[in-house]
């Protein structure tokens, strides 16, 4: 057993100005809870049946002077205090322009912390000292709370939005994280340390491999043996790039705005109009919910074509995403290249379902549709024309010389003239029950790659 | 000393020896005061089987591992010592017990408006208990007393939804008895009897209703959402079923901060009257002790927020809510400043009922302070959901209702057995109370501070001297409860008869035979004074009249 203190660790520049406020209300407590018992005591003994003595003629029983004097002394007092607490507050929820910021999600019963180089952690957090850190939490599955008693700070993490809190740590060492809303069965041992390092030592850290576990991301499922993963991952806006290529988001989100959806450069952190003619800013939550259920809030002069992306990401990714999202805007910190680097394509979508394709049906050319799979992917087709049917473009699954009823009512064959139309000019001839939303992709591609692509659908079956 | 018989006419009396003939006419009763003992005893039994689940909790706090029950029954643990101390013991006890005895005695009405009501909210109170407890017996429920989303509602494994109905049914029991102290203070009162010559009690009491019949019905929804979300799966509070998990907590806060003054404000009531009858004179600042508890009733339902300071809610809000919950502390200043100043020039005696007043003023002072200190939200963002939050709120609910109960149950026990309990107990029982509870609470404001965490089964060591202190606290604190339970018993046989009124108190309750008669009074009174209209000598001539020997 150590010493006995009566304040935690000073270690956050909040940790001073919270303790003087502190300091401050036990002293004006002691003026009336220090002197106020002893006023009675005085008053027990003086007045006591037993001492004869004093005067007890002439009783008040009331005054107005007096009543007025004591409510309005601690009214100004509490006014006082009020306004002292409340700028403390504002500052201390208030964000400076230029943070870290490091991406936390809580699950029942641990913390895993994503930091934009990509690099993770569990139940630990590593922060540099002097430098604003913003942490952006979200919950798997019930609310959470994450508390920094000596950074004197707390903020709750609630599932399905995201909630953040800045601090700035200003001593090396190693402090507690504890969770502070209850959360079920291990509550008190979701517990762990936040480590804040010199700029040179944070560095350091943060290009060290190691293994972590990673959150499912599934929720409610029977618990999975929990899977190691590096610790040192690609950068977050990255992965997250990756993700948006390979969910086909670019298809409709065109750099250059021509897209069905908007651009999303320089989106976070606009003023973007909706179509009720609100205007809100584009903040974490604003792209979380965008992309979790687009139909809620619509930019004006778009269409409600976009699928929900709900129950196929999980927090991690989402995360990623929205890393990649901030990257693309001056203010999003750590900013990537734009480049397509339509290379790193490797991750296969889950949703293209390529595998299913018949390979003994020597119909097409199997390199050509290998080729034209990357494409599909590399332009985002796949994120409207899913596999299951559900998308907002028809499946092309067994699409390839089948009969197809057109929205006109006309039925046409879908051979390869009609695929390669329908790539170049979708709108000519829509199929019944979609509407005319995918992009003209003209003379933007290649005939190589329509070659490719057509191919590609006839591997799909027919 | 001698024991001589009680009055015969008494309403403990009874005419019939047969045994089921006197059970039914107790469970059957529709006189208010026979109702209130059946409070007591429930209320009370509830008492203790809140208190026993709070001394498991605070062995195992003992070490820092947790060694004595795994982490799921310390959650059970804790749980049902909120759930049963708060929906049903502070909720109901005031008013329920000395509520029930007292309004149509003060309000010189043979009886409440609704008796047969009054009845019916005892038996609600009794189911809803039961409800409570066999959540309890089948295996417990683990989701905190606050019920909050979505663990409630989706994640928790255990009894959530009998506790919830537990909770709900008891409500409807509170909003029966409200409603019958609103129709009986309006309708009821003695000739002559108007609004500003109403005890202080009653004053409290009326605050109290208003604040149940308005509150309670919000509670009561917001748990009934739970379980449907829980039975159905209906998207309410679970943002993974399109929910939203905050709504819950505006919803519950709406009803539980107002629960708060429901749990306190009678306690003001009590405290007012033990402080003016033990000074002998006139309760100083009526109307401001009388308006203060309508305006904390009413402020009391627009301060919810701040229990939500870190929830995610607006900065916005979060700063309006902190304002009115500072302006909340004017009203309770008011009334500990006006009871100190009754004292001044009174004759003051040490009797039992006075020690709990003073320590009450004492407690409410520290828990009435430090929530000044979790209005202030750069403070509260430190503190919220730690043990200085629990300390806060003990403060005020032990330290201020508990406090005041004991105080008032020792004050009109006379009244209500017609016997005296034994003084000297009574003094020492209060004073093992006092120290005991600054003893356990206290250090949880240190710990608090210095960032443990409520409702942790396992904790740093760094925090273990505070917690054995807390514990060991809490050890004399128990023993502090028990010895009032023993010393009150013997009473009913050994003690000495009170009469009518042995504490020359003012007040139409003293004016009727103790025990009273089943309607209260021989023939209604008719009220001609204010409220403690002790003479203006009555003071002096107390302690003139004091002798060596005499009660301190």
């Amino acid at each position: 057993m150590r010493n006995f203190p009566l304040f935690p660790d000073q270690a956050s520049s909040f940790a001073g100005q919270v303790d003087t406020l502190y300091a401050v209300l036990i002293g004006l407590s002691l003026l009336f809870g220090g002197v106020l018992p002893f006023i009675i005591l005085f008053l027990m003994v003086r007045y006591h049946r037993s001492n004869k003595a004093v005067d007890r003629m002439n009783q008040v029983h009331s005054n107005l002077a007096l009543e007025l004097t004591w409510s309005g002394i601690p009214l100004l007092l509490v006014m006082g205090v009020f306004f002292w607490g409340a700028f403390l507050y504002v500052h201390i929820r208030t964000p400076p322009k230029q943070t870290l910021e490091v991406y936390v999600i809580g699950k029942q019963w641990m913390w895993h912390v994503q930091h934009p180089n990509g690099k993770r952690e569990n139940n630990e957090l590593h922060v540099p000292i002097n430098r604003p850190v913003r942490l952006i939490m979200t919950s798997q599955d019930v609310i959470h709370s994450f508390y920094l008693p000596s950074f004197r700070v707390k903020q709750d993490v609630l599932p399905g939005r995201y909630t953040s809190m800045w601090f700035e740590a200003t001593r090396p060492g190693e402090y507690h994280l504890f969770c502070a809303e209850y959360c079920g069965t291990e509550h008190s041992l979701m517990v762990g340390r936040v480590v804040a390092l010199s700029m040179a030592d944070y560095e350091r850290w943060l290009v060290t491999p190691g293994e972590v576990i990673l959150p499912d991301g599934s929720s409610g499922v029977a618990a999975a043996p929990p899977v190691l993963v590096p610790a040192q991952g690609d950068p977050m806006a990255l992965v997250g790039e990756q993700l948006f290529t390979s969910l086909g988001c670019a298809g409709c989100h065109r750099m250059d705005g021509a897209g069905i959806g908007p651009s999303l450069q320089g989106l976070y952190g606009s003023q973007e109009r909706m179509s009720d003619g609100s205007v809100i800013t584009a903040d974490e939550n604003y792209l979380r919910t965008s992309i979790l259920n687009p139909g809620a809030q619509i930019v004006a002069g778009y269409q409600n074509v976009m699928p929900s992306y709900a129950g196929q990401l999980g927090e991690d990714q989402i995360n990623q995403l929205i890393a990649y999202i901030k990257s693309l805007s001056d203010g999003g910190t750590g900013a990537m290249s734009g480049g397509a680097s339509s290379g790193s394509g490797t991750s296969t979508s889950g949703t293209s379902g390529g595998a299913t394709g018949g390979g003994a049906t020597p119909s097409f050319d199997a390199a050509l549709a290998a080729q034209g799979k990357q494409v599909f992917t590399n332009l985002g087709c796949a994120g409207c024309h899913r596999s299951d049917g559900a998308g907002i473009g028809p499946a092309l699954e067994k699409l390839y010389n089948s009969e197809v009823r057109l929205a006109d009512g006309s039925v046409v064959t879908a051979d390869e003239a009609y695929l390669i139309e329908s790539i170049r000019n979708a709108a000519a001839k829509v199929v019944e029950g979609y509407q005319p939303v995918m992009p003209v992709y003209g003379n933007q591609i290649s005939d190589d790659q329509v070659r490719q692509l057509v191919e590609y659908i006839k591997s799909l079956g027919d | 000393m001698a024991t001589t018989a009680l009055p015969q006419r008494g309403y403990l009396h009874d005419d019939t020896p047969d045994l089921g003939e006197w059970i039914r006419s107790w469970l059957f009763t529709v006189d208010h005061k026979r109702i209130a003992i059946l409070y007591l005893l429930a209320i009370n039994f509830f008492f203790l089987l809140g208190g026993l689940a709070a001394t498991f909790v605070r062995i195992e706090l003992i070490t820092p591992q947790g060694d004595l029950m795994s982490s799921d029954v310390y959650n059970r643990m804790f749980t049902l010592h909120g759930v049963i101390m708060i929906f049903f013991f502070l909720i109901p006890a005031i008013p329920a017990v000395l509520g029930n005895f007292l309004m149509p005695l003060m309000l010189g009405a043979r009886d409440l408006a609704f008796p047969r009501l009054n009845l019916l909210s005892w038996y609600l109170y009794m189911f809803g208990g039961i409800f409570a407890l066999s959540a309890a017996v089948l295996g417990g429920v683990d989701t905190g007393w606050t019920f909050y989303t979505p663990f409630s509602s989706t994640y928790s494994n255990s009894n959530v939804i009998l506790t919830i109905t537990g909770a709900f049914i008891m409500g409807f029991s509170s909003i029966a008895t409200a409603v019958n102290f609103i129709a009986t203070t309006h309708k009821m009162r003695a000739p002559g009897l108007t609004w500003f010559r109403l005890p202080l009690f009653v004053w409290a009491m009326y605050a109290t209703s208003l604040v149940i019949v308005l509150a309670t019905p919000v509670v009561g929804i917001a748990l009934l959402l739970v379980a449907i979300e829980r039975l159905w799966g209906v998207g309410i509070f679970d943002p993974a079923l399109g929910g939203d998990p905050l709504l819950f907590q505006h919803l519950f806060w709406f009803y539980s901060h107002p629960a708060v003054y429901i749990m306190i404000l009678p306690a003001f009531g009590v405290i007012s009257e033990l402080i003016s009858t033990f000074s002998r004179k006139r309760i100083f600042g009526y109307e401001f002790i009388a308006f203060s508890s309508m305006a904390i009733a009413i402020l009391g339902f627009l301060v919810w927020g701040h229990h939500m300071f870190v929830s995610s809610q607006s900065v916005y809000s979060s700063l309006v809510f902190s304002f009115i919950t500072m302006l909340i502390a004017i009203p309770s200043a008011i009334k500990v400043f006006n009871w100190t100043a009754t004292l001044y020039k009174g004759s003051i005696s040490y009797r039992t009922p006075m020690l709990y007043a003073l320590g009450f003023i004492g407690l409410f002072v520290i828990g009435g302070l430090t929530g000044i200190f979790l209005g202030v939200v750069a403070i509260d963002i430190h503190v919220t959901d730690t043990y200085f939050v629990v300390a806060h709120f003990h403060y005020v609910m032990v330290g201020g209702t508990i406090m005041a109960y004991l105080g008032g149950i020792h004050f009109w026990w006379p009244k209500m057995t017609g016997r005296m309990y034994n003084e000297i107990w009574g003094g020492i029982s209060a004073l093992i109370i006092f120290v005991g509870f600054n003893m356990t609470f206290f250090p949880q404001f240190v710990l608090g501070y210095l960032g443990m965490p409520r409702r942790y089964h396992v904790y740093p060591e760094e925090f273990q001297i505070l917690h054995v202190l807390s514990s060991a606290g809490a050890t004399v604190l128990a023993v502090g409860f028990i010895i009032p339970i023993i010393y009150l018993m013997l009473s009913l046989k050994t003690g000495r008869i009170a009469g009518d009124n042995p504490w020359d108190a003012t007040g139409l309750e003293w004016k009727t035979t103790s025990p009273p008669p089943t309607h209260n009074f021989e023939s209604i009174p008719v009220v001609t004074t204010e409220a403690y209209a002790y003479p203006p000598e009555a003071a002096a001539r107390d302690a003139a009249e004091w002798r060596p020997g005499s009660p301190l």
